[in-house]
């Protein structure tokens, strides 16, 4: 068995977390709420290696992961009275497939397609699993809170 | 009743409410808002001012709405939006703003006011995307396995893409930009290799590309698909697609330039 902690785990949960306040800044989340986006960032990346740590799916823990992130944003958003994409946007940074993409743009330049289509679907299913991951949290908060406008307010 | 007043005293007629609530909703749009927030924002706040009838469909480049007021007066506009990004300061002021309306329906003219002051306020300097694109390039240079070598180039290079970004702003197409960025990004990851020994021109490359994948706008796109707001969510999809493939695109040209050093 693996360790869970590794060297490599801790430095990239550092730089996720690093990213995710880059990105936020990026993003125009004001001062106040950084910390908490930098905290949806690092709850969603530690989820994402959990669940791939435990063998999870690619989706699975895209899903998983995002799905957290979610249901933290809209914690926040009920707590600091801001809108939850404030929390949510720059949380799900660091699984956004961006080594995915390129692996699929290399290969498919140098005409290896066995490969590029392996990363490319590596790249749809894990950003298929943060938009399911969104929606699934965004439909139960829609029927506990707002039960008359379905889905509003993510 | 306190609206009923209001729209006797004449400021609160169907085109002001409605302009008034269009002003709020195109500005959450701009700022990156979801398209059911804009319309159930829209809805509220003609609702707050005594509206009895408020139709809205808006996807992310136009709005369209209908009031009918309480003495019969109705208006219809429309709204043309042709710049979108991610501001999620001005997101909160918008959210601000409708909900102390809703609670308290101010006057048009004091409303409006509010709006106007809102669209001149920003979180951070306009350089601030400097740092914060150098800063967020590097990270992720190393969070994807990157060292000391590839933080610092891909640094310098965020600063440049976050530098492109802010003198092209709003007067360059957003995909023409994007291509310009991936093509300057895989210029100068293939430059890094040949100049210094040892340095991984892939990583850098990912760490820069993250400023450009369109990885959010993708989730956001499907989260409206699957919410039933089918023209928005397939019209971000598009957009999304897009985007990836003109990063692909200018990293083709990058290839093309550079040869094999990649």
């Amino acid at each position: 068995m693996r360790d869970f902690f590794t060297v490599s785990f801790l430095l990239q949960l550092l730089t996720a977390c690093g990213g995710t306040l880059a990105f936020a800044v990026l993003f125009k989340v004001r001062a106040k709420h950084l910390l908490f986006a930098g905290l949806c960032g690092a709850l969603t990346y530690i989820l994402y290696y959990t669940v791939a740590f435990f063998g999870g799916s690619l989706f699975s823990a895209a899903f998983i992961s995002t799905a957290a992130a979610a249901v933290f944003s809209e914690c926040c958003a009920r707590l600091r009275r801001a809108p939850a994409p404030v929390f949510l946007v720059p949380g799900t940074i660091p699984i956004v497939p961006g080594s995915d993409l390129y692996y699929t743009m290399r290969y498919l330049l140098s005409g290896n397609f066995a490969d590029f289509t392996q990363y490319l679907i590596r790249a749809v299913l894990v950003g298929l699993g943060i938009g399911g991951g969104i929606v699934t949290v965004s439909l139960i908060f829609g029927l506990i809170f707002n039960p008359r406008h379905q889905a509003k307010h993510v | 009743m306190e609206v009923l007043e209001k729209i006797k005293e004449g400021s609160v007629t169907a085109d002001t409410v409605l302009c008034l609530a269009l002003d709020i909703g195109e500005g959450m749009l701009k700022s990156g808002g979801e398209v059911s927030r804009v319309e159930s924002t829209i809805e509220r706040i003609c609702r707050a001012y005594g509206a009895v009838h408020v139709e809205v469909f808006s996807i992310i480049s136009v709005i369209n709405a209908t009031v009918h007021m309480a003495d019969g007066t109705q208006s219809a506009q429309m709204r043309r939006i042709r710049t979108t990004g991610t501001n999620m300061y001005r997101l909160e002021l918008f959210n601000e703003i409708s909900r102390e309306i809703c609670q308290a329906t101010p006057a048009i003219d004091e409303a409006n006011a509010r709006v106007r002051a809102a669209k001149q306020r920003f979180a951070y300097p306009q350089w601030a995307v400097l740092p914060a694109s150098a800063v967020a390039a590097s990270m992720f240079a190393v969070f994807f396995g990157g060292g000391v070598t590839e933080a610092l180039v891909a640094l310098l290079i965020g600063a440049l893409l976050g530098m492109i970004d802010l003198l092209a702003s709003n007067r360059v197409n957003e995909l023409a930009k994007t291509v310009v960025a991936a093509f300057v990004a895989g210029i100068l990851s293939a430059a890094s290799a040949l100049l210094i020994t040892g340095a991984d021109s892939g990583v850098i490359m990912i760490g820069t590309i993250m400023l450009l994948v369109p990885g959010v706008a993708f989730g956001t796109a499907l989260r409206d698909l699957l919410c039933g707001d089918l023209i928005a969510g397939g019209l971000k999809t598009v957009q999304a697609c897009l985007a990836a493939l003109m990063i692909a695109f200018g990293y083709l040209l990058s290839m093309a330039v550079m040869g094999g050093a990649i």
